[in-house]
């Protein structure tokens, strides 16, 4: 029986003949034979897939049939795989293709080559390849090749490498190297605030550089010319780019995703039991947040403002006084709301609505912020009197103290709601001084809402968001910029989106000139002034839609991050800010002149 | 829409390729002040199936010429359109092969993914793709550097892959910036029967090149630019010819035989009647001497030579060289589906009795023989297109 080999030839006239068809010793022997071909990459990845195979089927416990199935079918890709892998391994070691030649065995196919004098007959020529298919549509396949273009960049150049390593290192180094103090909020922080902070951060700059050099430096160094030459439109360039940064993004938060979620399980065996319990229930979950529906003041401050103008309606005539006056009462309310004078209380009503039926058996928390009136930063404990359930049964009591300004999380019980669905929640102040609950986090009551593993998910998606927007600022500056002029001006405008309390503080100020010191106010409306407030505040309130999605809080305190918010992130930090740098980056970079002088 | 849909299809040499109409491009500062004037009023007709030479010192204007030729620089004033639609337009650039004057391509990939790439970019299928990264990588004689990066490759090493990406599209145009830049002579030799064989298959190939003798050996038209400006145009006769004087080529005779037409000449000529040995220049010396080297042992140098020639030499079905055996079997695979082109031959037919004499092996001694008149010999351009058109899977 004969087969087809192909015969190999390097510089010395050594010729290899390979077999076509199925190779059972690579089948058989897996990342072995891949080593001994010297395929190393090949081989840590086939490795890294057993391992990976291995762990899923003992994650997911999964019986030893199935187990035996996934090698099965990795051997038998492997299997299938084995020509080509064999040509490359012959490659790398300086081999040429010179012909096919069908035989009884290899040598049997080197003498017959020897029998022409080396040199292939015609019909021997023929080099049969393994031909990847094209998965994408036609109209987009140079989108794609860009894309992939990139990704084979950034292969190259060792970025990968580089930053994989860094990223591990991260995920897997910080909780080594930093101790927690054996509490759960100790370890929250550690593991998830630190670790995720860091990943974002690096990921960020990261995205940032590579985004800038991606394009600039194909613009500089003129291969960009040559690309521009063929049949792609600019704008499948542009997004080709950003389709292969956040292809390389998506993997690296995969695997850190991935890492960090092992070592949070395995780590948190670590702790006392009752902090084990109090992490499960606090932060190792996916909990919903109800808040005090916000009261309507209309209706009262209208009142109130009527009162006002009757008593002193000659004093009162500009239109300016009037808003001015308005505004005070809603303050005056919306402040005596938040305010718990010593030995009073306050009540909240937070209503379940349809999720009253799911809340059996279910425990809740509240989570609580106060102020009080000693010194600023002081952390001396207040203590509150609690009545939560029902107003119309007897509500479940007791005291606790706990410091101001940060939130504090406890366990309210079971089975508390009304019949129509509605928690109240009565806080009587046991203390000498009034405190204050603001309205925006003063008082939250969570619920079970999910499972930790999906929430995590989605929290490293909207990390993904925030990259395809640092991407699509990278690529928009290298539209038109030099690699160094793109990459601070990038910097820049991220410098500019992490500083949002200065934007906030103009906005408040209403200005930047002439600020009176003892007001903490403009004395004086200017043209300078209204127009650095608009702006300022048009920044701010951009930001503020990128920035309201964090997902590192959200899981550090095992807050829900529902898919409504998960969409949000997408139409707004993607689809709107993403979207509006990309637009007018393609804008600039189609109409830019690639072979002029820089 | 289809980036690669052709538009109409040129069917005679008297088509208008790249029409440029008071072309002019001027560089400006930061502040948009004009700082320098490259293109300045130029005006100039390029028509299918030439081969157009642009010459000029460093700075002339040239190369800017040639980029907003191909959208990568637009004019200030004047027009210029590319087989009759902008050049900025998606579809005419599916027509267009770019040898730039250096390798700017990307330094990690090796020759068949840098061609695969590029073949991406003009939508071919991926089988396509292979098949013609294959053929043009041992055309190019990159065989046996498949591996290498291009970031390793030799300067001519990295001129033959940056040919193999101008051509991956079986291009109509193909604009070629000092493409023997770097080649050894042998692949200068080979640049050169390309270029005459895209011409004859009705290509049209713009050239920029230092090298004058390069132009001369394959333009039909050429124009000299100086300050941006052209200065003369026309075709290589016309500019070249000497027409107060003649030249008699004639084989070795007999002293005394000279002597006598000497004296009857010098009668009507006087002192300006010359008598010397014609010689043949270095380059087709030099490629006789490897030829015959390359007969007695192989070289583990860069294999280019045969290669090239056999796969751009498209001639007729009747004839029984190398180059249409290699045609005949690139062509088998894919059974033509595009009309054959029809190719009239361009008003200044090819040199093709310059480009024999460069690649003859003769005695040096020998006298050169007249011009071979195979220019005029009705060549069946039609079936070398239908198989190359096959071959590459071109949509007339």
């Amino acid at each position: 029986m004969t087969s087809h080999f192909e015969i190999y030839e390097n510089d010395a006239r050594e010729q290899v003949a390979l077999r076509r068809g199925f190779y059972w010793i690579a089948a058989l022997l897996g990342w072995i034979w891949l080593f001994a071909k010297g395929l190393w990459v090949e081989g840590i990845v086939m490795v890294m897939l057993n391992a990976l195979g291995l762990l899923l089927l003992y994650l997911g416990q999964a019986g030893w049939g199935l187990g035996a199935v996934f090698q099965v079918g990795l051997g038998l890709g492997i299997g299938f795989a084995g020509r080509r892998l064999a040509q490359l391994s012959l490659e790398h070691r300086g081999y040429y293709y010179r012909c096919t030649i069908e035989a009884r065995d290899g040598a049997g196919a080197i003498a017959k080559l020897a029998a022409v004098g080396g040199n292939p007959l015609p019909e021997w020529r023929a080099r049969r390849m393994f031909v990847v298919p094209d998965v994408v549509p036609r109209s987009v396949r140079g989108l794609a090749a860009v894309m992939l273009l990139t990704l084979k960049a950034a292969f190259r150049f060792r970025l990968v490498v580089v930053l994989l390593v860094l990223l591990l290192a991260v995920v897997i180094l910080l909780p080594v190297v930093i101790k927690h103090d054996g509490s759960a909020q100790g370890f929250t922080q550690i593991l998830i605030t630190y670790t995720l902070t860091s990943i974002t951060s690096l990921l960020g700059f990261a995205t940032l550089w590579l985004a800038c050099g991606t394009l600039a430096r194909d613009v500089e160094d003129a291969t960009m010319q040559v690309v521009c030459t063929k049949p792609i439109p600019r704008w499948q360039i542009w997004l080709g780019k950003w389709a292969g940064i956040m292809v390389l993004n998506g993997a690296f938060l995969a695997i850190t995703g991935t890492a960090l979620f092992l070592l949070l399980n395995w780590k948190a065996s670590g702790l006392s039991p009752a902090q084990q319990q109090v992490l499960r229930n606090e932060v190792l979950v996916a909990r919903g947040t109800l808040k005090e529906t916000p009261p309507d003041y209309e209706a009262d401050v209208e009142k109130l403002y009527q009162e006002r103008l009757s008593q002193n309606a000659s004093s009162i005539t500009d239109a300016k006084d009037r808003k001015f006056l308005r505004d005070q009462i809603l303050e005056g309310l919306k402040t005596g709301d938040q305010y718990i004078p010593p030995g009073q209380y306050r009540i909240w009503r937070i209503r379940f609505g349809p999720l009253a039926g799911l809340m059996k058996d279910k425990p809740l928390q509240l989570r609580v912020k106060y102020y009080s009136q000693d010194s600023p930063g002081s952390s001396t404990p207040h203590r509150f009197e609690w009545n939560v359930g029902s107003e119309t049964r007897k509500p479940k009591t007791f005291v606790n103290s706990f410091g101001p300004e940060s939130p504090t999380t406890f366990n309210i019980g079971t089975n508390l709601l009304a019949d129509d669905g509605v928690l109240s929640v009565l806080v009587f102040n046991l203390n000498e001084r009034p405190v204050l609950f603001p309205p925006e986090d003063g008082l939250e009551v969570l619920y079970p809402a999910g499972f930790f593993g999906p929430n995590f998910a989605r929290g490293f998606v909207i990390i993904a968001c925030w990259l395809a927007l640092l991407a699509a600022i990278g690529l928009f500056a290298a539209s038109k910029l030099q690699f160094s002029v793109a990459a601070f001006v990038s910097m820049g405008i991220l410098i500019v989106g992490l500083s949002s309390g200065t934007l906030k503080q103009v906005v408040e100020q209403k200005g930047i000139v002439g600020i009176d010191h003892n007001t903490g106010q403009v004395s004086a409306e200017t043209f300078i002034n209204r127009t650095a407030v608009a702006f300022y505040g048009g920044v701010q309130k951009l930001l503020d839609l990128i920035t309201g999605y964090d997902p590192v809080d959200a899981l550090s305190t095992g807050r829900m991050i529902t898919w409504g918010r998960l969409v949000q992130a997408l139409l707004l930090v993607v689809g709107v800010a993403g979207g509006g740098f990309a637009s007018l980056g393609i804008w600039i970079f189609t109409r830019r002149e690639l072979a002029a002088p820089i | 829409m289809d980036p690669n849909a052709p538009h109409a299809a040129p069917t005679t040499s008297s088509e208008v390729v790249i029409r440029s109409v008071g072309l002019t491009k001027v560089f400006k500062d930061f502040w948009g002040r004009p700082k320098a004037r490259a293109v300045n009023n130029v005006d100039f007709e390029v028509r299918r199936g030439e081969v157009f030479g642009l010459l000029g010192p460093n700075g002339s204007g040239k190369s800017t010429t040639i980029k907003m030729i191909l959208g990568l620089l637009y004019p200030t004033k004047g027009a210029i359109s590319v087989f009759g639609e902008s050049p900025r337009d998606v579809r005419t650039k599916a027509r267009i092969g770019y040898l730039p004057e250096e390798s700017y391509l990307y330094r990690f990939l090796n020759p068949g993914e840098t061609l695969d790439f590029f073949g991406n970019l003009f939508q071919l299928d991926a089988r396509e793709r292979q098949r013609r990264s294959e053929q043009l990588i041992e055309m190019v004689g990159l065989n046996q550097a498949r591996t290498r990066t291009v970031g390793e490759f030799s300067k001519g090493m990295q001129r033959r892959i940056g040919l193999a990406q101008a051509l991956i599209n079986d291009p109509d145009l193909i604009i070629l910036d000092e493409p023997t830049a770097g080649l050894d002579p042998i692949g200068c030799h080979e640049i050169k029967q390309l270029i005459l064989t895209l011409a004859r298959r009705g290509k049209t190939v713009i050239l920029s090149s230092h090298l004058l003798a390069d132009v001369e050996d394959v333009c039909d038209r050429v124009v000299i630019y100086y300050g941006g400006r052209i200065q003369a145009q026309g075709t290589l006769k016309e500019l070249l010819a000497e027409p107060d004087e003649v030249q008699i080529t004639a084989p070795n005779l007999p002293r005394e035989t000279l002597d006598q037409v000497l004296k009857i000449l010098r009668k009507e000529g006087g002192d300006r009647v010359r008598l010397d040995t014609p010689t043949r220049n270095l380059e087709s010396y030099f490629l006789g001497v490897v030829e015959r080297a390359r007969a007695a042992a192989e070289t583990s140098g860069a294999t280019s030579g045969h290669q090239v020639a056999e796969f751009i030499a498209g001639q007729a079905e009747a004839s029984s060289s190398q180059p249409e055996r290699v045609l005949d079997r690139l062509a088998r695979p894919t059974a033509p589906t595009a009309a054959p082109v029809e190719v009239q031959q361009p008003a200044a037919p090819v040199d093709q009795a310059r480009l024999e004499s460069l690649s003859r092996k003769t005695e040096p001694t020998a006298p050169a023989a007249p011009a071979a008149p195979e220019a005029s010999k009705p060549v069946d351009l039609s079936m070398a297109n239908d198989k190359l058109s096959g071959l590459l899977g071109k949509k007339a």
